[in-house]
């Protein structure tokens, strides 16, 4: 409540008036709210923007530009439909689509399948997601079934219990060679599986191509 | 009381952060500055569960975790005596758990150098040497 009173010198009277800002107050409350969310998640973002820096590694300054600016771009791709969805949950199919896009921009989608089920990925999953979506095209782009032009990539996954198990397999590219070492992208790949979603990746360098299998609890 | 010539082991620095690159990078810099890691774990359940193997000598605690915050770590800290920083995205964030309250932050992104001084302020604290 908020109130106010004047004097009315010549009548002898005071004047009060109450009004209710409850609701006025609440709205203020939320808004500072939300720009205290904001300002965590842009400060968060630009760290994570940072680390990616620091931790890319290439050989060439061309490299390491398009690595960083591929990864950059994932997590500029993931925060585009996370402020769509409002910052609510968002669709595993939509947030796929949207990281897979500049990947296959030039070889037609009609390339890379995706059959699952709708599941929803809450905003502090969606950009780590993103960041695996990102790093296994990057690795089809390179050196596995985007690379040619006949590849073709498959994205299969199915949700029970509060589990995604979910499957990325490269076919048609060129022969894989097994002495291929786990780089930062494989690292980033295991790691983020087990760190942000308390799950698990397998990666298989099987000859045909690529094989990656996410096991993800997602309970919110 | 030991002093540093008598310390074989590096000091071992507990970071507590949940997004994993950050964590990494973090982790990359406290090892190139000569400390050992114990972590990276993103949660108050893991931080309790390293906490219980093993006593570090100073900690690193992002205060805004996945649906809670580092204040539970903390207060157990300050109980064992650990000192430690807090990593805020947001200096200004309201503090109001008295745990998180007179401890020393660090501003995300994090330099490296900062967070030098910072590591070797905690390790120090309370010795003139």
């Amino acid at each position: 409540m908020l109130l106010n009173a004047r004097r009315i010198d010549h009548l002898g009277l005071v004047l009060l008036a109450f009004e209710d800002v409850t609701a006025r107050r609440r709205l203020e409350r939320q808004q500072q709210a939300i720009q205290g969310e904001l300002a965590h998640r842009l400060k968060n973002a630009l760290a994570v923007v940072q680390s990616m820096a620091v931790q890319t590694k290439a050989a060439t300054v061309d490299g390491f530009r398009s690595a960083i600016i591929g990864r950059m771009q994932a997590l500029a791709l993931a925060h585009g439909v996370l402020i769509e969805a409002q910052w609510r949950p968002s669709d595993l199919s939509t947030l796929i689509g949207r990281i897979l896009a500049p990947h296959v921009a030039r070889g037609g989608s009609d390339r890379v399948r995706l059959e699952g089920p709708p599941v929803e990925l809450s905003a502090e999953h969606a950009t780590a997601f993103a960041l695996i979506v990102h790093e296994l095209a990057t690795n089809s782009v390179k050196y596995g079934a985007l690379s040619l032009p006949s590849g073709t990539v498959l994205v299969r996954w199915s949700f029970t219990a509060n589990r995604l198990l979910l499957e990325w397999s490269d076919h048609g590219g060129p022969p894989v060679a097994a002495s291929r070492k786990a780089g930062f992208g494989t690292r980033l790949i295991t790691r983020t599986a087990a760190y942000q979603f308390g799950g698990q990746a397998e990666l298989f360098f099987e000859p045909e191509g690529l094989l990656c299998r996410l096991d993800i609890p997602l309970t919110e | 009381m030991s002093g540093p010539l008598e310390q074989a082991a590096p000091p071992l620095i507990l970071i507590v952060e949940d997004e994993l690159l950050v964590a990494m990078e973090m982790e990359d810099h406290v090892r190139a500055l000569g400390y050992a890691v114990l972590g990276p774990t993103a949660s108050v359940a893991g931080a309790e569960c390293l906490l219980d193997g093993l006593d570090p000598q100073a900690a690193l605690l992002d205060v805004t975790l996945r649906g809670e915050t580092s204040a539970p770590i903390a207060g157990r800290l300050l109980r064992d005596g650990v000192p430690f920083a807090l990593v805020t995205g947001y200096a200004r964030l309201p503090l109001d758990e008295p745990a998180l309250a007179d401890a020393p932050r660090l501003s995300k992104p994090v330099l490296e150098a900062e967070l030098a001084s910072v590591l070797l302020g905690l390790l120090h604290r309370g010795n003139p040497c």
